[in-house]
């Protein structure tokens, strides 16, 4: 092989960096979405795609591979802040590593550098779960106010709230106490309590209208939540209105 | 496990490639023969190492650095192999087709595979198909190893497939690379394939064991 006076020119001409980029980009959701739900397999597996590539690029030149390894850390820390990681522990965690791999001239401390940072990294991530569920959830509880007029299932919301639907389960179980299946039975009953009050509405319009598929079905569940059946609530609370109503104004007049 | 590891074993399942040189020819002095080496500490050393890559435990890395913690001892036992007349029970030959210079992932499969003590004739990257014809009849494997790490280089696996059949060499052939599915090999006339170099082991190991 002839000898080279710029080493770096071919490197650059095949643009190790730019490919080793856009590969990563075009794993970056599935890797964050595989980090989140606690599965470290698969996120070491879709590294270990971006890996590949960049130790075939690098292999031979050890400034190249370390740089290109340290793209891939900041890539990654990157995604961790946009997904809300706290950004002052990423930046001083990147920091002290970078430090670290400054000094590293071998094979095996950079394959164990590699691992600690890429752990840790995991970790940052996987620590988010703290830290954003009350956005989360109230996203996917906005969803499930906007859409009570249909049929809905948790992987729709979950979906919705880009979360995994067992993370979801497991969040709103933390978070509410319970299921989905209870916490979307609530809202629909809340939705026709408050139909029921401030309009008039009929019985088989509200049980449409909060999704429930008839009415007799509306009137048992509304039941179980309420211990009134819907009519009797309706009443009820019209009759309080009247007389809240009556001794409001009766006030005013006195 | 109730046995505990052999220095040797441990130190190629971490990639102390420097420790090697040494525990090899402890082993040497105590009277181990340089196969019984091989077969007893290296091997499943490396099994160790490919099964935890397969379960997506470990990282390309570490997998690397196993792989040349082992070439190292092997280039002390080669030579005494060689010697001693020893060959492997089974050859094979790898390359990565024409147009594909990664080469990563088939240096992986092919350390994988002398690991399970297989020798393995590498022919390198961006190997046309009338290399690979012109190796397979002259070495005689029984398995080659075809690796393409781009879907532009797909192509290239499928026509030097062809050209190996067409040659009429009775050789098993198995594909592997990030884009090669399960579906692609069979549909391009592979007789096998790998997702990673800790399958390709077993993919391999079911190939040639097959055949007997």
């Amino acid at each position: 092989m002839n000898t080279n006076d710029f080493p770096a020119v071919p490197l650059l001409q095949h643009r190790p960096y730019d490919r080793i980029r856009e590969l990563y980009l075009l794993e970056e959701p599935q890797l964050l979405a595989a980090i989140r739900r606690g599965d470290r397999g698969e996120a070491r597996k879709l590294i270990n795609h971006v890996l590949v590539h960049i130790y075939s690029a690098g292999e031979e030149r050890s400034d190249l591979l370390k740089g290109l390894l340290l793209e891939l850390v900041v890539m990654i820390s990157r995604a961790a802040v946009e997904a809300g990681a706290v950004q002052s522990e990423v930046l001083g965690m990147n920091f002290r590593f970078l430090t670290e791999l400054a000094d590293i001239d071998d094979d095996e401390q950079l394959a164990a550098w590699l691992r600690k940072t890429l752990e840790h990294v995991f970790s940052t991530i996987e620590k988010q779960e703290d830290f954003t569920p009350p956005l989360l959830l109230g996203k996917a509880l906005d969803f499930m106010r906007e859409n009570l007029d249909r049929d809905l299932s948790r992987d729709e919301v979950a979906r919705h709230a880009g979360i995994s639907p067992s993370h979801f389960s497991r969040l709103l179980k933390e978070r509410t106490g319970r299921s989905f299946t209870e916490l979307l039975r609530q809202c629909r009953v809340d939705l026709a309590c408050e139909l029921l009050q401030s309009t008039e509405k009929t019985l088989v319009e509200i049980s449409d209208i909060c999704g429930f598929c008839d009415q007799a079905y509306f009137t048992r569940v509304f039941q179980d939540v309420r211990g009134v059946p819907p009519g009797k609530f309706r009443a009820a609370r019209q009759f309080d209105f009247k007389t809240q109503y009556k001794s409001t104004s009766l006030q005013d007049f006195s | 496990m109730s046995e505990t590891q052999h220095p040797l074993t441990a130190a190629v399942i971490a990639g102390k490639r420097k420790e090697v040189p040494d525990l090899v020819n402890q082993c040497l002095a105590a009277g181990e023969s340089a196969a019984a080496i091989v077969e007893k500490l290296l091997v499943p050393g490396m099994a160790v190492v490919g099964d935890r890559f397969k379960r997506n435990e470990i990282f390309v890395p570490e997998m690397l650095i196993a792989a040349r913690a082992m070439k190292e001892a092997l280039k002390i036992l080669e030579p005494m192999l060689v010697a001693a007349g020893v060959k492997p029970e089974y050859t094979a030959v790898i390359g990565t087709v024409e147009g594909d210079l990664h080469d990563i992932g088939k240096n992986l499969v092919a350390m994988m595979w002398k690991g399970a003590n297989i020798q393995v004739i590498d022919l390198g990257v961006n190997v046309p198909a009338a290399k690979f014809i012109e190796a397979v009849k002259q070495h005689q494997p029984k398995l080659l190893g075809l690796s393409a790490l781009l879907t532009t280089t797909m192509p290239a696996l499928r026509d030097a497939v062809k050209a190996v059949r067409d040659a009429g060499l009775p050789v098993k052939i198995i594909v592997g690379g990030a884009p090669i599915t399960d579906t692609f090999a069979r549909e391009i006339g592979a007789d096998g394939y790998a997702t990673d170099a800790g399958s390709a082991v077993d993919a391999a190991l079911a190939l040639l064991q097959a055949k007997n």
